[in-house]
């Protein structure tokens, strides 16, 4: 049984970095409310130089108010942003030297393409000959060859993308912020350009804060990603780490698909607890702290590690389940089973492993591994 | 062969029928009562007065020179062009900063604001030129006030007057330049300001270097109705004016119903219809080139 605490995942993050690894951004317990809503709360984060970090969460997580912190476009109620060693938290948005990608990509409608990547050089009173070379760079760095006379409104999502990336990276910022920015894309582009970014932001060694509520997004582009729920960051780790040792059933149940099967204990020993389920299941998982027998808990495990079986398995051998429908997602397949009154699915890579033959109807026993289960009292 | 439209499918005969069955209601109305008579005008233009009976029915073009080049008449057209520029640049300055406020930062009050706006239209004008004469005339509010306070011997003589003329005008017609300006700063998403800060810019360079270019073609819209507008007004220099700096819509009518020169008015109300007209193209040819932008 995973370890179940509520970490301050903030704590664990601060001073993680000697002095080796330059710390490029830095927050230090921010905190933001809108009225009753908070929106960041004692939000710390550390982004060495050259890092992607992923602020993941769902909508209203208040990841995009902490960008806007970083940006500058919101001041935070209490707490610091400090951006290579320089407090920031109360310089406005134009003197921060951070970049952003919008998810409307927020370009300048009356100006070309070329106009809107050299905006911010002119704001910084690069000079033209300078600021030409510099826009001619970025064109063919975001491959935007012959759309330089283009207006915004000639433009299609992907290349608008671009264009918002390439002015972004224009004027050199010293972090990069992404805000939902590949979310108006359709499927497949979205994913081409991610990976594109990824490449082009790890080459140019760009520190990159991006926010985003697609898992796949985190993963694609980031070293490092902090989920966030409720205002609070609940985790902060590689996208191994997230994902296969969740700090709590949201970060478990936010990435991927998670079953919650309510279950009892029935005995517990040192270090361990045995737990049966409406459905029949019975297993034994570890566990450090002692639950008393009949303490009602919540057993997490995820589609891609719940199997069906016909026949009776080491965990479920009573009271089987009922196939209720087996549907086809290409890569994976997906099986519904009613289990004690709770409807779990399973994933299964291509269909043709275990319960592959099993239709519509049929019994099926709940096959797992309790060690990748996530016990939570309830 | 069949064509889609908003409202439906058909073939494109039924299209046809059905097009000119919604339009006659308009055409109904525009044909006979505004295209008609501007015919009749122009045809007008090239008679000749007759001194006792109404027009000599003729094809000369004696009262276009005599619009043109009698210095009467060309004092008038230039009063008539220098108020109507005037007061629509005039108008367009001042609703640039009250439309940026309005939608940029008015929250709440912006519907108190935009009722401000909106109230004065539907105001009798004549109710508003009454309103300004218990204000500005030689015994009304404000020279009573100068007076009181000592600030000066003898009232200012605002009414009847250029600059009480002025006053009527603007407050007829500023809505008009502050109704499209609001239309253009609402269309500018406050993102892109975002943007221009993020990019580096400071407040004043966003608003030179965004806000304005982007409201642009609503500030041209507005200059053109305003500038319409007072070129051809009647009723605020007849009720307000001065005798002594005529304005064409006054004159126009004094040739034509004092002076009985139907010919003359007629070829001095058709020079105004083309110096209106070439302002206007002139104006749209303008916001083509300063925001191409636009047809993007």
């Amino acid at each position: 049984m995973k370890e179940i605490a509520m970490t301050d995942a903030g704590a664990a993050d601060r001073g993680r970095y000697g002095p080796g690894q330059a710390v490029e951004l830095h927050l230090d317990s921010v905190n933001k409310r809108f009225g009753a809503v908070v929106a960041a709360a004692d939000c710390s984060l550390q982004i060495r130089r050259g890092e992607i970090v992923a602020l993941l969460g769902p909508s209203g997580c208040g990841k995009s108010t902490l960008l806007n912190i970083i940006a500058g476009f919101e001041s935070p109620d209490s707490g610091e942003v400090v951006l290579r060693e320089r407090t920031i938290t109360r310089v406005p948005a134009n003197r921060r030297g951070t970049a952003m990608v919008f998810q409307r990509y927020a370009l300048f409608p009356h100006l070309t393409v070329a106009a809107n990547i050299a905006y911010g050089l002119r704001a910084q009173g690069v000079n033209r000959k300078l600021a030409d070379e510099r826009v001619g760079e970025m064109i063919s760095l975001l491959k935007l060859d012959g759309l330089e006379r283009r207006y915004p409104a000639q433009l299609s999502g992907g290349q608008s993308q671009r264009v918002a990336v390439a002015r972004a990276l224009a004027i050199r910022p010293a972090v990069m912020l992404l805000d939902e920015a590949f979310s108006a894309l359709d499927k497949n582009l979205r994913e081409e350009t991610q990976l594109e970014l990824s490449l082009l932001l790890r080459r140019l060694q760009i520190t990159t804060i991006l926010v985003t509520h697609d898992q796949r997004e985190a993963f694609t582009l980031a070293d490092r990603i902090a989920v966030m729920e409720r205002g609070r960051i609940v985790q902060v780790g590689t996208a191994e780490e997230v994902y296969h040792a969740p700090a709590s059933p949201f970060v478990m149940s936010f990435l991927g698909t998670t079953n919650a099967i309510p279950a009892t204990v029935g005995a517990a020993g040192e270090g361990w607890s045995e737990l049966f389920t409406a459905g029949g299941a019975r297993f034994r998982v570890a566990s450090h702290a002692p639950t008393p027998a009949g303490c009602a808990v919540t057993v997490f495990v995820r589609a891609e590690h719940l199997a069906v079986s016909g026949q009776p398995t080491a965990v479920h051998a009573d009271k089987p389940g009922r196939i209720e429908l087996v549907t086809f997602l290409g890569a994976t397949q997906r099986t519904v089973v009613e289990s004690g009154g709770v409807q779990l699915l399973c994933d299964r890579m291509g269909g043709a492993s275990s319960g592959g033959h099993l239709k519509q109807g049929d019994p099926a026993y709940l096959d797992f591994d309790p060690s990748f289960c996530v016990v939570v009292a309830r | 062969m069949t064509t889609a439209s908003k409202f439906g499918v058909g073939d494109k005969w039924r299209t046809q029928v059905s097009f000119w069955c919604w339009m006659i209601p308009a055409l109904a109305i525009l044909l006979p009562m505004f295209v008609a008579p501007l015919a009749r005008l122009a045809r007008n233009s090239f008679n000749q007065d007759d001194p006792v009976g109404m027009m000599r029915p003729t094809w000369v073009l004696d009262n276009y020179v005599t619009a043109l080049t009698d210095p009467f008449y060309s004092a008038v057209f230039g009063n008539t062009l220098m108020v109507a520029g005037g007061v629509a640049a005039f108008c367009v300055l001042t609703a640039y900063p009250f439309a940026y406020f309005l939608v940029g930062f008015a929250g709440r009050s912006r519907k108190i604001l935009l009722w401000c706006v909106y109230m004065p239209l539907f105001v009798s004008v004549i109710m508003r030129v009454f309103g300004w004469m218990v204000f500005i005339a030689d015994t009304g509010i404000v020279n009573r006030l100068l007076i009181g306070t000592g600030l000066v011997d003898s009232p200012l003589h605002l009414m009847y007057e250029v600059p009480g003329m002025l006053l009527g005008i603007v407050h007829r017609y500023l809505p008009l330049a502050i109704l499209p300006m609001i239309n253009a700063m609402s269309k500018i998403d406050p993102l892109v300001l975002r943007a221009s800060g993020n990019l580096g810019e400071s407040g004043v360079g966003t608003f030179a270097r965004v806000v304005i270019p982007l409201s642009l073609p609503g500030a041209l819209a507005g200059f053109q109705l305003v500038l319409a507008g007072v070129l051809s007004d009647f009723v605020i220099p007849i009720l307000m004016g001065s005798t002594k700096f005529r304005m064409l819509a006054p004159v126009v009518y004094e040739e034509a119903l004092t002076n009985a020169s139907w010919a003359l008015s007629a070829a001095l109300a058709m020079v105004m219809l083309a110096i209106v007209a070439v302002i206007l193209v002139g104006t749209n040819l303008l916001v083509r080139y300063l925001s191409p932008w636009v047809r993007a």
